[in-house]
């Protein structure tokens, strides 16, 4: 999207979700704020509606809607730790979606315990080719 | 089983999900009969409205995204935690 320096292996793993099963979860809070910055930015209504209609076209991403026990869960992270609200917004998502893995360049996350950060690349490889204890055999 | 225009599905699921999930329809909707039935539905309802749209997808996505926002200095994380300070601010 910004077109900076990691760019390509962003596109990398998008590209790799226009065509994976459900894998990966992104929050409606970060729908917004990527609306948001496009309307800040830019003042163009119709490119925050396709962008936004392009954010749910993935197969391979789910975008995950807070229900109200993960807002309340994400007050509990944030009195846990020293992260602001929409950080603790992720955690808590994370928690309810049961997994310990996340993609980002948010160095605010390596202080948080129990959950693995994974740059773009590393969860593409991840994802192409994962531990055997994770594979299925279902199709 | 089918009656008048309506019909039936049938799932499995999980124990703890089942028990979960009865547990919140019976205190949501009372313990009583129907109870399960108005929680099924109720959750199919709000599926279906999440899903709506959906259907009308960008053919590649990827690509619609890409260079949206070209030529912008801050990280995304930087715009990210500006997103919710703009969200604030109005």
């Amino acid at each position: 999207m910004l077109d900076q320096a990691r760019s390509l292996e962003c596109k990398e793993l998008l590209t790799y979700l226009e065509t994976a099963r459900p894998c990966a979860s992104t929050n409606l809070f970060h729908v917004f704020a990527i609306i948001l910055i496009i309307q800040h930015k830019t003042q163009d209504v119709t490119k925050s509606k396709l962008c936004t209609e392009a954010l749910y076209s993935f197969p391979g991403l789910t975008v995950y809607h807070p229900s109200l026990s993960t807002l309340l869960l994400a007050f509990d992270q944030q009195g846990q730790t020293s992260l602001d609200f929409d950080d603790c917004l992720i955690l808590a998502t994370m928690k309810e979606l049961q997994t310990d893995s996340i993609v980002s360049f948010d160095a605010h996350f390596k202080k948080v315990k129990g959950i693995k950060i994974f740059s773009p690349r590393e969860a593409l490889n991840f994802l192409r080719t994962p531990p055997k204890s994770l594979r299925t055999s279902s199709p | 089983m089918i009656r008048g225009d309506k019909m039936g599905i049938k799932i499995e699921l999980p124990e703890q999900k089942e028990q979960e999930f009865r547990e919140k329809a019976m205190r949501k909707f009372g313990y009583q009969k129907g109870a399960l039935k108005k929680a099924i539905l109720e959750a199919i309802n709000f599926w279906i409205l999440q899903e709506k749209g959906r259907e009308e997808k960008v053919a590649h996505p990827t690509e619609t995204l890409t260079g949206v926002l070209k030529g912008i200095q801050e990280s995304s994380v930087e715009l990210q935690h500006k997103a919710t300070k703009l969200f604030i601010a109005r």
